[in-house]
């Protein structure tokens, strides 16, 4: 099994790392015990959370009444695991994971990427078990089972989980497939596209449609694992005797669908996605005569076609919109509070979310040596071209987003003033992180990533309670001299920042 | 008649050191309109150092450097606007086409729209990428990227032309090409700097060579000069000729230090 020699081998990388930092401050020593002790932690606060919340209804409830809240629990426990899965490999196959390196060996790009997910599905399924173990020992407590039984049931459990992981993995395998199959000879891009496009999709149907169809009785649910899980327990409670078949039932699935994703795996050959005639995003926008300008139209390119950020983006769109959806279910008195909050979290919550493209800017000029040091361009016209975007362009674009999901999600319209309110809250944000970006310009790895958010997220939020105030205090003209006054600031400091990055003595 | 040549380039004295190691050792030479001149040494012994003192992206701890009458350290962009420089690495912007990374070269060096357009092409086609001119950078493979470098530092006709390396990884049907089009260029006037190891290629079309090991000239002068005083054929025997003798005399001078 390749994955399994890339699996150790990326768990050695991580061994060596952590010994790596663990030299430099000895901090970093304690990593392992921290996690084992934050995942104790997270199971006690569970536990105990559990005990208060379900122990005093439990105490007066029928054992039988039980079962159904066993199932719902079972299904919900499936439902997140394979969630969790799916968004999992979705991350690893959208990142940098699968670099250039990975095509060097002869493995398949699949047998990779599960090499990786190995490690994390580790340390994720401990996280879940942490979480959802003490629940379901709250709920069994009240049958007072032998320990023989209560092994054998939280054996099933895990054989639940683990076939929620299964079926996680053969849900992205089959849109893989299913991509290639319907976009064949098409570029990587448009793949790429259409499979994030159908994942979302599935995570949709997953999520809603299951339980919809779930509570509605419309699903025949004794097909449901987390039926099989009930009738496990129930069995064992009523001395039924069939534990074992209901239990042979849950290693049957686990066997097919194991053998379904070897099959699924096989069907995987090394294949170049044709690169030629594929759409391109932009492709006609000149870049002008001036050569800040140029700098302007080079930017856009980039934008547009960085479909990574793209996708981390519309995830986190679309979790903006799905609890937009959720506010007409609250009570009629809640309803105008949500509302107006909703608004809010758009208004300042969109400008944030869309602060990763500034943010990651100058990270993304990775041929800064190559190229632009052989080219007649100043620095500071670099940088207006850059800022030119993220201070007037790029605000127009989230205003807009905003405009419309003000009126789509809200039915809403809103007032010019705010309108420009938010243009003028936008660039503020936009150009804050740009210029974090230049500061910390790092490479793409995950801790310098992980520390530029950090950082930007320290440095955003004085600043944004800081527009806050100024929107509230000063006037229009005001407002917009302080920000031009700004803009100025930041373009000069980033100008200042990467002259002395050029000149290495 | 003999046309009088002006010198395009002229290094003197210039010398480096990062961290008390000196990479850089006084080094002089000057450059002429159509020459080709070759800074020949293995890796690691100052060449791309000394390519990035003359971009001005490196401070000389001593010595001057003019290109075409303009003092680098003075004023780097002048400097960039009479150059073209291919860079060691490959890097391109991945994002974009062929077509577009050359369109965006033509726009930062304000050349006229029709006439980048008109090289672009004609460069395009005669190095076989003008039926990948639409594919993104990113699927180029090493080769194909040094070609559109190339393209990218002769767009817009330098008086000076600064290869760093440019022969590592090419195939031997490149190799002969790129020698032809610097043949060529030479004898459109330019002037072209070469920095390479590859000291065969450099033999074949080098007028003059400046020999280096560890930034100290060993050796220096034109082609015939140089293999004249080695008594070599090829400029490899030269070149071990020279750095050998250099070791030879370091030896000795070990062994006499204490007398
Ligand atoms: N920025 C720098 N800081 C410290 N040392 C450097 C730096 N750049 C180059 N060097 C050192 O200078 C020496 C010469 O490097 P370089 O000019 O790149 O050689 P070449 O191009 O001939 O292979 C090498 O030993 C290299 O490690
Ligand atoms: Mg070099």
């Amino acid at each position: 099994m390749h994955s399994w020699v890339i699996g150790r081998m990326i768990l050695r990388t991580w061994m060596n790392r952590w010994w790596a930092v663990t030299k430099q401050s000895p901090v970093f020593g304690i990593l392992p015990v921290l996690i084992f002790l934050s995942l104790m932690g997270i199971f006690l606060y569970m536990y105990d959370l559990s005990q208060d919340g379900l122990m005093e209804m439990l105490g007066v409830m029928e054992l039988e009444a039980i079962f159904p809240l066993l199932q719902n629990f079972a299904l919900f426990s499936f439902i997140v695991v394979m969630v969790g899965l799916i968004l999992l490999w979705q991350w690893v196959t959208n990142s940098g994971v699968l670099n250039r390196f990975m095509e060097t060996l002869p493995v398949f790009k699949r047998s990779w990427a599960v090499g990786h997910l190995i490690p994390v599905m580790v340390l994720l399924i401990s996280i879940f078990i942490c979480l959802l173990f003490p629940t379901l020992l709250t709920l069994l407590k009240p049958f007072s089972f032998s320990v023989s039984k209560w092994i054998f049931i939280m054996g099933s459990f895990i054989m639940l989980l683990l076939l929620a992981v299964l079926l996680g993995l053969i849900w992205q395998q089959m849109i893989h497939l299913v991509t290639r199959w319907i976009l064949k000879n098409r570029s990587a891009n448009t793949h790429r596209i259409f499979h994030s496009f159908l994942f979302l999709f599935s995570i949709m149907i997953v999520v809603g449609g299951i339980t919809q169809l779930y509570q509605k009785q419309i699903l025949p649910y004794t097909y449901l694992p987390s039926y099989v899980f009930k009738e496990i327990v129930y069995s064992l409670y009523i001395d039924r005797g069939d534990a074992f078949i209901q239990m042979s039932g849950l290693l049957f699935s686990l066997f097919v669908s194991g053998l379904m994703l070897y099959w699924l795996f096989q069907r995987e050959r090394e294949w170049e996605p044709d690169d030629t005639n594929r759409w391109i995003p932009l492709k006609d926008l000149p870049f002008g005569q001036q050569q800040w300008l140029s700098i302007t139209s080079l930017e856009l390119k980039r934008i547009a076609r960085d479909y990574e950020t793209h996708l981390y983006t519309m995830i986190f769109l679309l979790f903006f919109i799905t609890i937009g959806q959720l506010i007409p279910l609250a009570e009629d008195i809640m309803e105008p509070i949500y509302r107006s909050l909703y608004g809010k979290a758009i208004f300042y919550g969109l400008p944030f979310i869309l602060s990763v493209y500034p943010l990651t800017s100058r990270n993304k000029n990775k041929e800064m040596r190559s190229v632009y040091y052989t080219l007649p361009l100043h620095l500071s016209k670099f940088t207006w071209g850059k800022i030119f975007v993220y201070g007037m362009i790029f605000p127009i674009i989230s205003t807009l987003l905003m405009l419309c999901m003000l009126l789509f999600f809200q039915q809403s319209f809103p007032s010019l003033s705010m309108l420009i309110e938010s243009y003028v809250y936008s660039t503020v944000m936009y150009t804050v992180a740009y210029s974090v970006g230049v500061l910390f310009p790092g490479n793409q790895t995950f801790v310098s990533t992980l520390v530029m958010n950090l950082l930007y997220v320290t440095i955003s939020l004085p600043v944004v309670f800081l527009m806050q105030y100024l929107v509230q205090t000063l006037s229009m003209p005001w407002l917009i001299l302080e920000v031009v006054f700004m803009l100025i600031l930041l373009v000069l400091l980033t100008t200042q920042l990467e002259k002395r990055r050029v000149m290495i003595n | 008649m003999k046309v009088l040549q002006r010198v395009v380039l002229e290094v003197s004295k210039l010398s480096k050191s990062f961290q008390q190691t000196k990479v850089v050792d006084q080094l002089s030479f000057s450059i002429q309109e159509g020459e080709i001149f070759g800074l020949l040494g293995p890796n690691g012994s100052g060449k791309t150092t000394t390519i990035r003192m003359m971009t001005g992206h490196v401070y000389p701890d001593e010595g001057d450097i003019t290109i075409a009458g303009i003092d680098v350290m003075h004023d780097s962009l002048a400097i960039k606007k009479v150059t073209g420089i291919v860079p060691d690495s490959d890097e391109l912007i991945e994002d974009l086409t062929a077509w577009e990374f050359l369109s965006f070269i033509a726009a930062i060096r304000s050349i006229p729209k029709n006439i980048a357009t008109e090289r672009s092409s004609e460069w395009l086609t005669l190095f076989d990428l003008y039926a990948h001119r639409d594919r993104p950078l990113h699927s180029f493979s090493h080769g194909m990227r040094k070609k559109v470098q190339f393209i990218a530092a002769v767009l817009h006709t330098p008086k000076l032309i600064i290869l760093d390396e440019p022969t590592t990884g090419l195939d031997p049907d490149m190799v002969i090409m790129m020698k032809q089009v610097l043949l060529k260029l030479k004898a459109k006037g330019s002037a072209i700097f070469l920095s390479t190891h590859h000291l065969d290629f450099a033999q074949e079309i080098c007028d003059h060579v400046c020999l280096i090991k560890k930034g100290v000239t060993v050796a220096k002068g034109s082609l015939a000069f140089v293999l004249k005083k080695s008594k070599s054929i090829r400029l490899e025997d030269a070149y071990i000729y020279f750095t050998e003798r250099e070791d030879r005399e370091d030896q000795i001078d070990a062994l006499l230090g204490h007398w």
